[in-house]
């Protein structure tokens, strides 16, 4: 490929891009967009179940992200360098371990600005503090995340397998782990993990 | 006879012990976050274990259709992609390509 023709990396995108690009950009560029193309309509629809369920509790985000701003973000942050896409890791693993970590952080995020709201300081919007959330010390950010825990495991409370699965995933077992700790089957191990995906689902997007 | 308990049931029972004793005690040592983390991110992850055609199921179960749901992601992905191209940041997809960040060492 010449250089003028690296110039442009998709001809929507080049109307308005105002910066020449490499080509060492331009392929990288072609790359994610050759992996994205490579995607199954099972693994976008996985993509889509995972987004969901790592959003659980987003209702109460100010900003209103959905599952979209999800899947989005980790494009951004693959392209931008902030997360690195290794050559080991195909790229549907490398968008869930780049929502899960973008997830994990909003989640902190927005439980910390609820924290904030909650305590009356009387300092007008958080938009006039950009500092605030990171600087004050909130035990009301930990006891919203830990309600959201305490909410999952009352929601099954009545039911001791999905209990004990639940139990040994917040230890971060996983699959034959979970079978070999609880002695239930995989088969029954899948229902319970679905089961909390639908939970999640409901109490989740911004949809 | 009292038989010795299978390492299994003992980390059950470690599990078990150390997930209900501080919800119980309002221990604040619990890493809560984490624990979210553990839950929400293994159940999303265990989607990577299921066949194609479970995954199908599992959209239609809420009443998605799995061809729209993938019509859409990738939408999503290769918008995002445009965006990024149009902003004109630079793409740092490459170890060598990242900006070296702190002062460096003295030699």
């Amino acid at each position: 490929m010449s250089t003028e023709e690296s110039a442009v990396g998709s001809p929507r995108a080049a109307a308005t891009s105002s910066r020449r690009l490499t080509p060492e950009e331009v392929h990288d560029l072609a790359r994610v967009r050759e992996a994205v193309g490579e995607l199954t309509r099972a693994d976008l629809g996985r993509l889509q179940i995972a987004a969901k369920t790592l959003l659980r509790g987003f209702r109460i985000d100010p900003r209103r992200r959905t599952h979209r701003d999800l899947v989005s973000e980790a494009v951004t942050r693959t392209l931008s360098g902030e997360r690195q896409w290794l050559k080991r890791v195909d790229f549907q693993h490398h968008l869930f371990r780049t929502m899960r970590s973008i997830a994990n952080l909003w989640r902190r995020e927005v439980a910390r600005e609820r924290a904030v709201r909650s305590t009356d300081v009387k300092l007008g919007s958080l938009e006039d503090h950009p500092n605030l959330v990171d600087l004050r010390p909130n035990p009301e950010a930990a006891l919203i995340v830990r309600e959201t825990v305490e909410a999952i495991y009352r929601h099954f409370a009545d039911d001791e397998a999905a209990t004990a699965v639940i139990l040994c995933m917040s230890k971060g077992l996983r699959g034959p782990q979970i079978c070999g700790v609880t002695g239930l089957t995989q088969r029954q191990v899948t229902t319970t993990l679905e089961r909390i995906r639908r939970y999640a689902r409901r109490g989740g997007d911004n949809e | 006879m009292n038989r010795e308990p299978r390492s299994e049931e003992k980390d059950l029972e470690n599990v078990l012990r150390g997930a209900a004793e501080p919800v119980e005690s309002g221990d604040d040592s619990r890493d809560w976050a984490k624990e979210l983390d553990n839950i929400l991110g293994g159940a999303a992850e265990a989607v990577f274990e299921s066949s194609d055609e479970e995954i199908e199921a599992e959209l239609r179960s809420y009443g998605e259709d799995p061809d729209a749901v993938a019509e859409d992601l990738r939408g999503v992905l290769l918008d995002a992609i445009d965006r990024f191209e149009r902003s004109g940041r630079p793409v740092r997809m490459r170890p060598s390509s990242r900006p070296v960040r702190g002062p460096r060492l003295p030699s």
